[in-house]
């Protein structure tokens, strides 16, 4: 755990901002003090998993950690400007302090599962929580095998991690597919919602899916995986609810009798059928 | 949210949850149910239901 009390946020430094488009942007945050006693370092978490980010003033909210465990020394948090608490994230640069409770939740099912593939479909910013599993299974690329990624955005200017997208393209064992919803000038790549890129997987239905996005393109993606033949259990998503205490106290985020800061917020389409809750 | 979600869009959501959380979620987790007996269920009823003494009376009998 970063923080050694539940509820006090530790204090980190923006070591970078980088612009990814133009409400959406990249923070790279390390610890302000090392760690001691049993607060951890800045990779000590899983893939999937989320923080409470403070702004001293605004307040809280929940945020997928979007680097992978693998790269030390710090954590990357992508942020849209959508409320309160991201607008004032906003306004801070690099050396400004915030604060982390965390790392919560749990993770994707994917470092016990050697030597298997995996599919990543993202959805516009669903792309920054898959960010962590993509690129823990890219660094350690001897441990799995052929990974693919279906991306979707609104626009070319709505796509995020551009230039990680070009170069997980380059990896071999990875193959990536881009699209946006309608044409563009100087865009030649593929041109419709993600769920039309579907069909480049249509063999792969034994292998599991990881999809994140905006609700109604999970909504629809998982349909179209569910009519080519993938299993419940094999189909796994994100929920996501207005947080509170991130630990599964408050109740907040209660919802199909899971928390969704602690129980998830990874479920298997399984698992939110049994919640009865509607994705 | 970042990918347009809100669980409590319009306002009967957010009461529909409101009543959800201390009713329905606190009574599946802890057996009893979230109400403190404040009485504002009633204040802002305007259909004289009564919710406090119905809410007091389901959870007697349960």
């Amino acid at each position: 755990m970063f923080n050694t009390n539940l509820f006090i946020p530790r204090a980190a430094i923006i070591e970078n901002v980088q612009n990814l488009t133009y409400d959406t942007r990249l923070y790279r945050l390390r610890f302000k003090n090392k760690s001691k006693g049993n607060s951890s370092a800045e990779n000590d978490y899983r893939p999937g998993q989320f923080v409470q980010v403070s702004v001293l003033g605004a307040g809280e909210a929940p945020i997928s950690i979007c680097s992978s465990p693998s790269q030390k020394g710090c954590f990357e948090l992508c942020v849209r400007d959508v409320g309160l608490v991201t607008r004032a994230l906003a306004s801070l640069k690099k050396g400004d302090e915030l604060g982390i409770r965390g790392p919560y939740g749990n993770s994707f099912p994917i470092e016990e599962l050697h030597g298997r593939d995996f599919i990543f479909i993202a959805g516009g910013i669903g792309l920054a929580p898959l960010r962590s599993a993509i690129n823990y299974v890219v660094d350690n690329k001897n441990d799995y095998g052929r990974v693919t990624i279906l991306y979707g955005a609104r626009t070319k200017e709505d796509i995020v991690f551009a230039s990680e997208l070009d170069k997980w393209s380059r990896q071999d064992k990875l193959d990536v597919f881009t699209t946006i919803d309608h044409p563009q000038d100087g865009w030649t790549g593929n041109v419709g919602v993600v769920t039309t890129l579907i069909d480049k997987i249509k063999n792969q239905s034994k292998v599991k899916a990881f999809v994140c996005g905006p609700p109604i393109m999970i909504h629809f993606t998982i349909k179209e995986l569910l009519d080519a033949g993938w299993a419940q259990q094999d189909i796994i998503t994100t929920l996501e609810r207005h947080m509170k205490c991130g630990v599964g106290k408050c109740g907040h985020c209660y919802i199909g009798g899971k928390y969704v800061c602690t129980d998830g917020p990874v479920f298997t389409y399984a698992q939110i059928n049994e919640m009865a809750v509607e994705v | 949210m970042a990918g347009g979600n809100n669980p409590v869009r319009t306002s009967a959501e957010m009461v529909k949850r409101k009543y959800q959380h201390k009713l329905v979620q606190q009574i599946d987790e802890f057996g009893t149910s979230g109400c403190v007996g404040c009485g504002r269920c009633n204040l802002a009823c305007v259909g004289n239901v009564n919710w406090l003494e119905n809410i007091i009376k389901i959870e007697r009998a349960g």
